[in-house]
């Protein structure tokens, strides 16, 4: 018996957690505090940057419902609202903790606790002198974004005309004692602003702001398109909101061009921080668990006591996507200590093509509802669950079934599990009892289930195998995730050593040294070296590569491919580089001691990035940059620093190390001007146009460091596997939660896909792993759902329907010259049978006949 | 009977004589005992505190020094020297200072509490007994605060800089009308007046035209340096008044010898006050 | 016609609109009995056939519900239902027939309250329409 995993908190990264141990087969017990599961991002029906939602993409099988109703469907986990947590106990082989939901006691016992209890938005009223809890047209931002949906939604115009937005607010503020970045508020403002704009276009928006942290993947083009759309952004603290009693307007006091400036508007919207409730924080205590708001990281390690995990927003600020990826690497920590053992349907064979006796069941109806079934439908019984469903099923020897429940999502997750009750996937269908047209319904589908034709389905067989390109920091740790669970790995590397662009930095090689013997010692992965993918062909469960090496040329068929192809560090961007005094920071650790020996050195943020012709943010400069200037500092404290910038994006915790260095005396220059950097005789000369003064700086520094990032190298694999790109970062699947699915089958993780840090690198490289795991160790790709079949004797082999496919289930079978669905990749959306002309392709369930009949039968 | 020991200042005996004769005609209505700290000194807030940081310190300390004799606890009615007198008090909160301090001064046997006059009115009893004499008229007041009363927050931790209530609740209690408007702690200039005065006529320009929006007839202080300032930058006559004044209309113990005080003539309103139009 | 009551049929995509529907069911969120909901698995998979077949045998209203844009299940379903409505409205009026008989939403699973609101105003907008003009032209 596997011992569960307890998750405390049911926002995004608790959810994505819980999804993805329960579909590895360990069971999930999930406590909620509040009455209803999914935290905040429920009320986030539009979600940057994408301005629409898409968080059930994070599930690890779609097409999936809302990541809150699958929660109560899955037959590994298990939900309780309500809760009060009284004691948690960690021992040697777990964890013991005893709670209360819905006022009664429970103990339970697990393998691992995960607190993802995320955040609660801070409270305005804290900040009275921005207006906070004092005028009724100073916003919490939250709530105000549920006015936006509201007039979104009536159609009607804003209210108010001019609204300003005040950026940090609980956060980055020592006076009230919150001195971290919460990393999501930016996003935010600018979406609300956005969405605005969209409906109400002459509404005037202001953004107030410190920097603007837009550091994620395409939220600099975000920004950009922001500011291109009329949206004001005006860089400068907000001294104080007030309200102008002959008008009912808001004053806002700020500084612009050096001097105090009052401007007039209609509304002001506080963007929240986040803030972690204090019961956790008292929990927190009780577990001896230091908190400490002032420190870079708030967490050292995600396990924070033996067998207890943080994940989300409470391990560090975070946004959605984020936090789903963050969810799901813990599930990753938890699931190497087990083996993974996915859920293996094995679909019922039948003799008959066509169903012959049908069974109509009320799972759980109230009695007046039977009454009414029954006066149509005498046959009708009433079960409890499915196992009676089952049990009638066998003595009555039913084919098929046709069960009204009230809730129809919950079933059928039910019914899956329970392998449909030892009925065949296609003879079953389900009708909510809450039908305005309940009898024509049972009516119709009885019809439906008598018209569809079953198949008996084979399973896709997997051979489960991987395909890894690219052999770096991600491709390692995927490899080694995957090959500790038994899944066979194929690393394909082109140069000719394992380890990327981590082998160049001193204080990471130990890192990959370790990722490397790990990968070559493990019998289930094979490496190849000095090797690339030329071409490939296939689909998920059958991929069919061509490997191109020195020496030879090899086929190889793998299940699944995962692109890892990382970065190379973006180099000569700006034109004086010379290697020896002005250089990028990805020397920065090679040259310490002799960049430490120096008098002056000037840091160069953003060098060749966040222009117009490369609208990009590399995510991690702002950050090194600080650290670099500390550690120089730390050497040697004469040493005078300075670092131009457009924004710091020091987000999260390490703000506290943005303001560490301005406290060492490291000095910071904001320019929008391009800097030049000349070079006069012997010296350097670097000349700056300060952005809130404008006075211009010149200085000598002895050397000039360059944050100019890292490209992906994604050129030559992105043709060969069909994938797009934008800026050279691979595009995913869905942008907001899909982000390391690309295709089906094709993954990817690491530097391709977006600028990230080395431990978010892991991170993505586990939850990837995790994700593939799941797809491949079942071993097979069992049918979901009722899928779509063509009719061979009417196929005209127009390909329309391949074309329309989404998810790439139809391939032509140029023999024949006929279309086929791959019914383990079919997803049944019916979308090809809606573009077939003459019906040769269709649904099984939806059924062109069947469908015209029943809208006779409904229209009555 | 209640006993405190008052701390009027350099001014409340001289250019803030209204208030100080006003204040010690509403203790004496309300039967309230006081004493002057004996041989007290100017608390330094215009002579030291920029000047010379530990005389500064040591200035309001001797104050509570010789306060501590009394036995009771210091009621200062003038905004400056209240804030100047609580830095002095941390000061001698904390171990290390309150050595230095003690190194000038001599030990320190006992230190009383220090409070702003306001807070001696969020005694019950003394709210009941103001509650007897209430004013009936439309005339409507801003309460102004200004800043020392109130900040640094982490110092004074008197009330909250942002929504100060304490003379709103002591004019309501007497059933005058007090507005809602934004400006209640917001900065006159201070003793720029001396320094910048046309700083002090734009801040001081302001504040009496949101008191104006927000409805008020006049302003209400507490700060014999704000009710100057009010008075001296404005443009166009706005009656400033102390709010013990207030409260001496409404115990009808006000007293002609107060309104020759003001810049600003404010005597056509009082008798709007007092006749109830 | 005081008493005319407008049948609606409704084709709902499985992950969103008729999820926000049953939503509206168990909530006890009251919403008009006008309407015969028919569960599709995407409102791309909507044939317009099925909307004209729906409209010929008499039905005074079709309702096409799918996920918001951006978020369809199946990537780009809602979008293409999108062009195709555009397109059948254009050829109902080409028949000169009142399109606005079709009405295309986006409704998600959590909008139960929306989906109510949205019969309720389909059934008062038919009511003043009236019936659909086919009902007695004859049997097709």
């Amino acid at each position: 018996m596997v011992k569960p995993v307890i998750v405390v908190g049911s926002g995004f990264a608790g959810l994505s957690c819980a999804f993805h141990l329960a579909e590895a087969g360990i069971p999930v017990i999930i406590l909620e505090k509040k009455e209803k599961l999914g935290g905040y991002f429920p009320q986030l029906k539009k979600q940057f940057p994408t301005n629409s939602c898409g968080v059930c993409f994070m599930h690890p099988d779609y097409p999936a419902y809302c990541p809150y109703i699958e929660a109560e469907r899955h037959e590994n986990i298990t939900v309780y609202t309500n809760v009060s947590i009284q004691n948690i106990e960690n021992y040697q082989e777990g964890v013991n903790i005893k709670f209360s939901a819905d006022g009664i006691l429970n103990e339970i016992d697990g393998q691992a606790l995960v607190i993802a209890t995320g955040y609660e938005p801070f409270d305005i009223s804290m900040k009275p002198d921005l207006g906070g809890g004092l005028y009724e047209n100073v916003y919490p931002a939250l709530n105000f974004e549920d006015h936006i949906y509201d007039l979104i939604a009536e159609n009607k115009s804003l209210p108010q005309r001019k609204i300003a937005y005040i950026q940090c607010v609980g956060s980055r503020d020592l006076k009230i004692k919150r001195p971290y970045c919460s990393s999501f508020c930016c996003m935010y403002a600018i979406k609300q602003a956005l969405l605005i704009k969209d409906f109400d276009p002459d509404v005037d928006i202001s953004i107030f702001y410190m920097d603007i942290r837009s550091f994620g993947k395409d939220y600099e083009r975000y920004y950009l398109s922001a500011r291109e759309k009329g949206i004001k952004f005006i860089r400068s603290a907000v001294a104080s909101v007030k309200k102008r009693p002959s008008t009912g307007k808001l004053e806002v006091l700020y500084t612009k061009d050096g001097s105090a400036t009052e401007e007039t508007f209609d509304a002001v919207v506080l963007s929240q921080g986040a803030v972690i409730e204090k019961s956790i924080l008292d929990l927190m205590k009780k577990l001896d668990v230091e908190i400490d708001f002032y420190k870079p990281k708030l967490f050292e390690d995600r396990e924070i006591k033996r067998n207890i995990f943080v994940t989300g927003t409470l391990y560090d600020p975070m946004d959605i996507p984020d936090s789903a990826i963050d969810g799901i690497a813990t599930a990753s920590k938890i699931i190497s200590r087990n083996m993974i053992t996915p859920k293996i349907l094995a679909p019922v064979k039948v003799k008959t093509q066509k169903v012959a006796k049908i069974g109509i069941f009320l799972l759980g109806c109230d009695n007046r509802l039977d009454d009414i079934v029954r006066t149509r439908f005498s046959e009708a019984l009433k079960v409890k669950d499915l196992d009676e469903i089952q049990y009638a099923v066998r003595e009555n020897k039913f084919d098929g079934a046709v069960i009204i429940t009230d809730d129809i999502r919950k079933t059928s997750g039910f019914l899956e599990n329970k392998n449909y009750c030892g009925l065949h996937i296609d003879s079953v269908v389900l009708v909510p009892s809450f039908n305005n047209a309940l009898l024509e319904e049972i009516s119709a589908s009885i019809q439906k289930l008598r018209q569809v034709k079953r198949n008996n389905h084979v399973p896709k067989a997997l051979n489960s195998k991987v395909c890894i390109i690219g052999g770096g920091l991600a491709g390692l740790v995927s490899a080694k995730f995957l090959g500790e669970m038994g899944i066979n790995v194929v690393i394909v590397e082109k140069e000719d050593r394992l380890g990327g662009r981590l082998l160049e930095i001193p204080s990471r090689l130990d890192l990959v040294k370790n990722y490397i013997k790990y990968v070559e010692d493990n019998k289930n992965i094979e490496i190849l070296l000095n090797s690339k993918v030329k071409d490939v062909e296939g689909r998920l469960g059958e991929y069919i590569l061509q490997i191109e090496s020195k020496e030879d040329v090899r086929k190889l068929k793998v299940d699944a491919l995962l692109v890892t192809t990382g970065g190379i560090p973006r180099k000569n961007v700006v034109v004086q580089e010379d290697g020896k005094r002005v250089f990028t920071i990805f020397d920065f650790e090679n040259r310490f001691d002799e960049i430490s020996k120096s008098k002056r050195v000037v840091f160069k943020q953003c060098a060749g990035s966040r222009t117009e012709d490369n609208p990009v943010c590399y995510k991690v400069c702002c950050k090194k940059a600080v650290m670099s200037a500390i550690a120089l500092k730390n050497k040697n404290p004469e040493i005078e620093i300075f670092i131009l910038h457009k924004d710091i994006r020091t987000y999260g915790f390490s703000e506290n190390l943005y303001r560490q260095a301005r406290a060492m005396g490291i000095q910071f220059i904001r320019y929008s001007q391009e800097p030049e950097i000349m070079r006069e005789s012997e010296k350097l000369k670097v000349k700056v146009l300060e952005d809130g003064t404008n006075s211009e700086f010149i200085f000598e520094p002895e050397y000039v460091l360059l944050s100019s990032g890292m490209n992906p190298n994604t050129e030559e694999v992105a043709e060969v596997l069909g994938i797009g790109t934008t800026d050279g970062f691979i595009n995913p699947y869905n942008q907001k939660t899909g982000l390391l699915d690309i295709k089906n089958g094709i993954y990817s993780a690491g530097l391709c896909l977006a600028p990230n840090y080395t431990e978010d690198v892991i991170k993505q490289a586990e939850a990837v792993a995790v994700r593939i795991a799941i797809k491949l160790a079942g071993r097979q790709l069992y049918v979901k759902f009722n899928t779509a079949f063509v009719n061979p004797k009417y196929c005209c082999g127009c390909e329309l329907c391949v074309k329309a496919c989404p998810v790439s289930a139809r391939y032509m079978d140029y023999e024949e010259k006929i279309a086929r669905v791959d019914e383990a990749l079919c997803e049944g959306c019916g979308n090809c049978a809606m573009v077939c002309a003459n019906k040769a392709s269709q649904h099984k369930v939806f059924e062109h006949k069947g469908m015209l009949k029943t809208i006779d039968l409904m229209v009555g | 009977m209640k006993k405190i020991t008052y701390y009027p200042g350099c001014t409340l005996h001289s250019t803030a004589y209204e208030y100080g004769d006003s204040t010690e005609a509403v203790l004496k209505y309300l039967g309230i005992e006081w004493q002057e700290i004996p041989d007290w000194n100017c608390c330094g807030a215009a002579s030291a505190k920029s000047l010379n940081h530990k005389l500064s310190i040591l200035l309001p300390a001797r104050n509570i020094k010789n306060a501590s004799t009394l036995n009771n606890d210091i009621y200062v009615p003038c905004a400056g020297c209240y804030n100047n007198m609580m830095k002095a008090k941390r000061a001698l909160e904390n171990a290390e200072e309150r050595q230095n301090i003690e190194k000038s001064l001599g030990k320190f046997e006992s230190i009383p509490e220090v409070y702003p006059l306001m807070r001696l009115f969020t005694d019950k009893a003394i709210l009941e007994k103001l509650s007897q004499s209430k004013l009936k008229t439309d005339v409507k007041v801003a309460s102004y605060y200004g800043c020392a009363f109130v900040r640094p927050e982490e110092v004074l931790q008197n009330e909250n800089p942002e929504i100060p209530q304490s003379i709103d609740n002591i004019l309501n209690a007497v059933g005058l009308e007090t507005v809602e408007w934004p400006l209640k702690s917001f900065c006159c200039g201070g003793d720029l007046s001396l320094a910048d005065s046309s700083v002090v006529s734009v801040l001081v320009e302001k504040i009496i035209n949101y008191a104006k929006e927000a409805g008020a007839n006049a302003i209400v202080t507490a700060c014999p340096l704000c009710q100057a300032n009010l008075e001296m930058r404005q443009k166009e006559p706005f009656p400033i008044f102390y709010f013990t004044e207030i409260l001496g209309i409404a115990m009808g113990i006000d007293n002609e010898k107060w309104w020759k005080k003001h810049l600003v003539d404010p005597r056509d309103l009082v008798s709007k006050i007092k006749g109830g139009k | 016609m005081s008493d005319f009551e407008p049948k609606i049929i409704g084709f709902l995509c499985n992950w969103c609109t008729y999820t926000g529907a049953d939503l509206a069911g168990t909530a006890r969120i009251q919403y008009p009995s006008n309407i015969r909901v028919i569960r599709m698995m995407c409102s791309g998979g909507v044939d317009m056939v099925y909307v004209m077949k729906a409209l010929l045998e008499g039905a005074d209203g079709v309702l096409i519900g799918g996920c918001h844009p951006g978020d369809c299940h199946y990537q780009s379903g809602n979008f293409k239902a999108r062009r195709r409505v555009a397109i059948l409205k254009k050829i109902l009026q080409q028949l000169g027939y009142n399109e606005d008989r079709v009405w295309l939403r986006w409704i998600s699973a959590s909008e139960g309250k929306k989906f109510a609101n949205t019969v309720t105003e389909m059934v008062e907008y038919l009511k003043k329409l009236g019936p659909n003009p086919f009902k007695y032209t004859g049997n097709i």
